[in-house]
């Protein structure tokens, strides 16, 4: 999201009038704020959700901003003793099916060391949930007990005790008022360990860690526990809720050499032990680039890997090197695996249009080295006839959007689906991409105002109609943003 | 079957039984700790405290835990011998001071330690409001304690707030309004202005060295702590990005406080190279532009100490350096040095592991050379390259260093390093001044064993304060990764060796004051207790050092 240059407020009178005069035209986001107060869920403001735009001679005076009372949820958090959970992070959803009422989203609390909490938001009937403390991220050794107790593993439990979301109770938050006593005693859960070694690494060098990523949404938290492999090369996760889970390591040395092992996803329904991980050095990737016109100096290639998850850890050997004027480059540390291959910046109307690994190629800009790394050569063929597609972003009703921040989206699989690798639209609602390689792509309008999160953008790529984009189309395409479901969101 | 054998062979099944036969087969000589805990207000037991020992066995991870029972007892059998640190923790309690804690076990074979006793503390709270300069409550602003416990809370929709869990202490207490966009004041036209508020540190006022202190007592609640946010001039900081490269996709212009966490203030850097940062609070900080550069790839340009006071700060350059290889060697000064350089006479050439490494080679194994390197810390920020080896005829290769300005240090220690050369430039000392980068220059090392040392004993207003953390540093403020801690042993000594010559500050820390509260908070809580210390080459200083008593102004 880019940072706003200008900002204009104004403080209301007595009788709730607001003025702001001499404002520059140009798309705004409108925000309200009173101590205690929450803009009213439905309040009618620019029409438009949050976005305002103003132009030239503009003069609106039809800004009706609706308030309300915050409504409060209060309560505690306990353990199965009865003792109080402290640090539990506590949420409250909406409970309303749709509706506006999603407007405010969610409210958020941690409890204290009374395992108290105290939630401000939007009036709503909601069901909470207190999820247990985290430790972060680095891994600690499993706790062993010789007393008969067990290290408490709580899941996360749905007000009043529940583990389950749809069981839950539904609570009602007035505006104005406290609504009390939603105490929640935390479910326990079976927790299941992961323990294996690692093979492969040089002696007497750098450890290598093991990272368990998280792919369960149920645990709420998404992310990655991380464990420092033993000199006896062993390693352990316990503690875990049952999930899917993504296992690799990694072994970094001062001296840049870097070694991994292949991703393997995992189920975890009981304790596993004996996972046997093959740390493999990463070799230097060698290729030439063919096609650019000139020298092809002052550009880099890059490989991404091939991956919709957000949060992955980088390594200095993802980042891409220099091509040398004769279009050769050598890539250090590249491991097995299939990435995408990025050549920046790619002169006006270019495209990458085969990568040849030795003898297989492809069409689609992806490099295969799931087979290894060693000895290969890559020649990456960059074409003219690159597609360009440009066009306005409109609202459902068809009016151009008033957003000050947009996102237009092409997409060959849901792979691509990644908001950090696109870039906002922040001047006007037309967009315009380029460098584009011919084949059949998904293309979709969002406002990030409005919606948000991976989901929705699965859920927009699937509804969007397939587009086929031909060698040196020129392609003018007006996108819908899609109707508002939940209404605006807070930013 | 050996140990080693087991560590090998961990994938088979079969191995793994005869691993775990192995196991049962040790289980006399593990070691077994028991006590109990109590309040130490009441002196009743403590119910449902949670007992863990931490450590390393063999070089492996190690955590046991217990549960008190209802007479406060706790009981672990079976732990490998090793090294510990005891912790006890329960919801509301802390380990009171001089109690067992920060307390190392060192348990040998067939050790039984019983009757350990841990006395716990009912923690504190700190209530009160944040108000705006017309007396308005501020809903959503941060409250922070610095001191003997880092701990945060936000206010209510009637500016209230309230802290629990603290520590028995003093703590310092400071209130950031809520996050704002951060641009310029507000363009209004209807005869108001916007106010700007910055860091206001309890009751009132800027200075973190003005800052009344608010005590908290043990399962007390300090009330009434309110603090009034001070208002402050708009300034601006402003400037240009120099040097960017042509492929850059965006760039920001980050203020980061000097002490603690977090930034200072943000600007988004136009095409033009030009930023401007808003809504920052005063006091020193360090400037520097983070550019996004094709993909994820990130570059920053050296950092930048600026003073914030009432006034713009225009005109501020910062440089893009682009990364440099240091390439250099290291000379001995005298024959000490150069021993603690020279192969061993004896034991495998370091060639023998040149080829593929066999697998689970790493298993067992003999005990690892540490290896010369050296390292580069900047002095003012966390920055730096990764360390390099230094090879038998002390050669090395730094790769990829930033531009800035850095301690150079050889490890492991038992030298320091005396003076460098730098291309034409001679440098006593061991600060390395990079700030345009390391281009095309050579750098010598001169290193010298006659290292100094401090020893000396904590004690405090009860005797001798045993497991008291012990701050080495440079200077107060400075670069937290630069400094070095030590524990007072259980008779309250405390040692630090291998120092370059130099001038270093040195402290005892409250108890509850965790390493992290003393790296991100600063030192200059306990600038009253702080002792100077000059070391010449080779010196040996004793010196005592006093800890503040808990409860103790």
């Amino acid at each position: 999201m880019p940072f706003p240059d200008e900002a204009y407020g104004a403080i209301s009178g007595k009788d709730g009038r607001f003025s702001i005069g001499n404002i520059k035209p140009a798309a705004y986001i409108l925000s309200t704020q009173k101590a205690g107060y929450i803009k009213a869920p439905g309040s009618a403001d620019a029409g438009r959700g949050n976005s305002l735009a103003l132009k030239p001679g503009e003069h609106r005076t039809d800004l009706n901003i609706e308030m309300t009372l915050k409504a409060i949820i209060q309560g505690r958090v306990m353990d199965e003793n009865g003792d109080p959970v402290q640090h539990a992070q506590v949420s409250a959803t909406s409970a309303s099916a749709g509706g506006p009422q999603a407007a405010a989203g969610r409210m958020y609390g941690s409890t204290d060391e009374r395992g108290q909490f105290r939630m401000t938001g939007a009036p709503d009937r909601y069901v909470v949930s207190a999820a247990p403390p985290q430790n972060g991220m680095i891994n600690m050794a499993p706790e062993v007990r010789s007393d008969g107790t067990q290290p408490p593993a709580y899941a996360v439990t749905w007000y009043p005790a529940v583990p389950d979301k749809a069981a839950a109770s539904v609570v009602e938050a007035v505006s104005g008022r406290e609504t009390t006593g939603i105490d929640i005693r935390l479910a326990g859960q079976r927790s299941v360990s992961l323990r294996g070694s690692v093979g492969g690494f040089p002696p007497n060098q750098a450890r290598p860690f093991v990272i368990l990523w998280t792919e369960s949404p149920a645990a709420q938290v998404r992310g990655e526990r991380i464990a420092v492999v033993s000199p006896d090369g062993k390693f352990a996760f316990a503690g875990l809720a049952a999930g899917n889970y993504s296992v690799e390591a990694r072994l970094d040395n001062p001296d840049g050499a870097s070694m991994r092992s292949t991703p393997v996803p995992l189920r975890l329904d009981s304790d596993v032990a004996g996972m046997d991980i093959r740390l493999t050095a990463g070799e230097e990737l060698r290729g030439v680039v063919e096609g650019i016109p000139g020298p092809a100096a002052k550009r880099t290639i890059g490989l991404e890997t091939v991956t919709s998850r957000q949060n992955r850890i980088t390594f200095p050997s993802d980042t891409p090197v220099s091509i040398e004027a004769d279009g050769s480059f050598r890539i250090p540390n590249v491991f097995p695996g299939k990435s995408r291959v990025k050549i920046t910046p790619l002169p006006e109307g270019m495209y990458v249009k085969t990568v040849r690994a030795d003898t297989s190629e492809s069409r689609d800009g992806t490099l295969d080295l799931s087979k290894g790394v060693a000895g290969v050569r890559v020649k990456v063929s960059v074409s003219s006839g690159a597609a360009t597609i440009e066009g306005r972003i409109l609202n459902a009703d068809g009016t151009v959007s008033e957003s000050p921040v947009l996102y237009a989206l092409l997409a060959e699989s849901p792979d691509d689906l990644n908001l950090a690798n696109a870039k906002p639209i922040t001047a006007g609602a037309t967009y315009s991409m380029k460098n584009i390689r011919p084949g059949k792509y998904r293309l979709f309008a969002m406002d990030p105002l409005q919606s948000g999160g991976e989901d929705f953008l699965k859920t927009q790529y699937e509804k969007a109609e397939p587009i086929v984009i031909k060698e040196g189309d020129r392609l003018t395409r007006d996108l819908k943003l899609p109707g508002k479901e939940g209404g605006p969101r807070v930013p | 079957m050996s140990r080693k054998a087991c560590g090998i062979l961990i994938a088979g099944v079969i191995a793994a039984a005869l691993c775990s036969g192995q196991q049962a087969a040790d289980a006399d000589k593990t070691a077994s700790f028991a006590g109990l805990v109590n309040n130490a207000l009441t002196g009743e037991p403590m119910v449902r405290a949670h007992v863990a020992l931490r450590g390393t066995a063999n070089g492996t991870q190690k955590q046991y835990g217990a549960t008190t029972t209802a007479e406060g007892k706790f009981s672990i059998t079976g732990i490998s011998p090793g090294r510990y640190q005891i912790s006890v923790d329960k919801v509301g309690f802390v380990m009171a001071p001089g109690s067992g804690s920060r307390a190392s076990l060192n348990l040998q074979e067939k050790d039984k330690k019983e009757g350990y006793q841990v006395k716990l503390l009912p923690t504190g709270a700190i209530v009160g409001r944040v108000m705006d300069a017309e007396g308005e409550p501020v809903e959503g602003a941060s409250v922070s304690t610095e001191g003997g416990m880092m701990a945060v809370a936000q206010t209510d929709e009637k500016g209230f707030f309230r802290i629990g869990g603290l520590a028995p202490g003093k703590y310092r207490l400071k209130a950031v309004g809520p996050g704002a966009m951060p641009v310029g004041p507000e363009h209004r036209t209807d005869g108001t202005e916007e106010a700007h508020y910055v860091r206001t540190y309890y009751p009132g006022v800027i200075s973190a060295k003005e800052a009344a202190m608010v005590e908290v007592r043990p399962n007390g609640e300090a009330s009434g702590a309110d603090i009034r946010l001070a208002r402050f001039p708009w300034v601006r900081v402003s400037g240009r990005v120099i040097g960017l490269p042509e492929n850059f996709e965006r760039a920001i212009v980050i203020a980061r406080t000097l002490n603690g966490f977090g930034n200072a203030g943000t600007s988004m850097v136009k095409p033009d190279g030009s930023f401007e940062i808003w809504r920052i609070d005063p006091g020193k900080a360090l400037l520097s532009a983070n550019l996004g550069v094709s993909g994820n790839r990130l570059e920053r340009t050296p950092e930048k100490e600026i003073e914030v006071g009432g006034a713009n700060l225009d005109g501020i350059e910062l440089r893009v350096v682009p990364d440099a290889d240091l390439a250099g060697r290291v000379e001995f000064e005298d024959e000490a040095a150069r021993q603690l350089f020279s192969p061993p006479a004896s034991g495998p050439s370091p060639a023998a592991n040149n080829g593929q490494p066999a697998r689970n080679q790493a298993a067992g194994g003999q005990q690892p050379r540490p290896r010369k390197q050296i390292l580069l810390q900047n002095v003012s920020t966390y920055s730096g390259a990764p360390p390099a080896p230094i090879d038998e005829t002390g050669v090395f290769l730094l790769k990829k260093v930033p531009a800035g300005k850095y301690r150079v240090t050889i490890q492991p220690g038992s030298v320091y390093v005396r003076s460098m050369q730098l291309g034409p430039q001679s440098i006593e000392g061991n600060v390395l001044d990079l700030s345009n980068g390391a281009t095309g220059t050579d750098l010598s090392v001169l290193v010298s064993s006659k290292v100094g040392s401090i020893t000396g004993v904590v004690v405090d207003a009860h005797g001798e304060a045993a497991g008291t953390r012990v701050v080495l540093a440079f200077d107060s403020a400075g670069n937290p990764n630069s400094r070095r801690y030590a524990t007072a042993g259980p008779d309250g000594t405390y040692q630090f060796n291998d120092l370059a010559p130099g001038t270093y500050k040195l402290v005892a820390v409250q108890d509850s004051d965790s390493d992290s509260v003393v790296q991100f908070a600063g030192l200059d809580l306990y600038e009253d207790l702080m002792e100077t210390v000059e070391i010449h080459p080779g010196d040996k200083v004793v010196k005592e050092l006093k800890r503040r008593a808990p409860g103790e102004p």
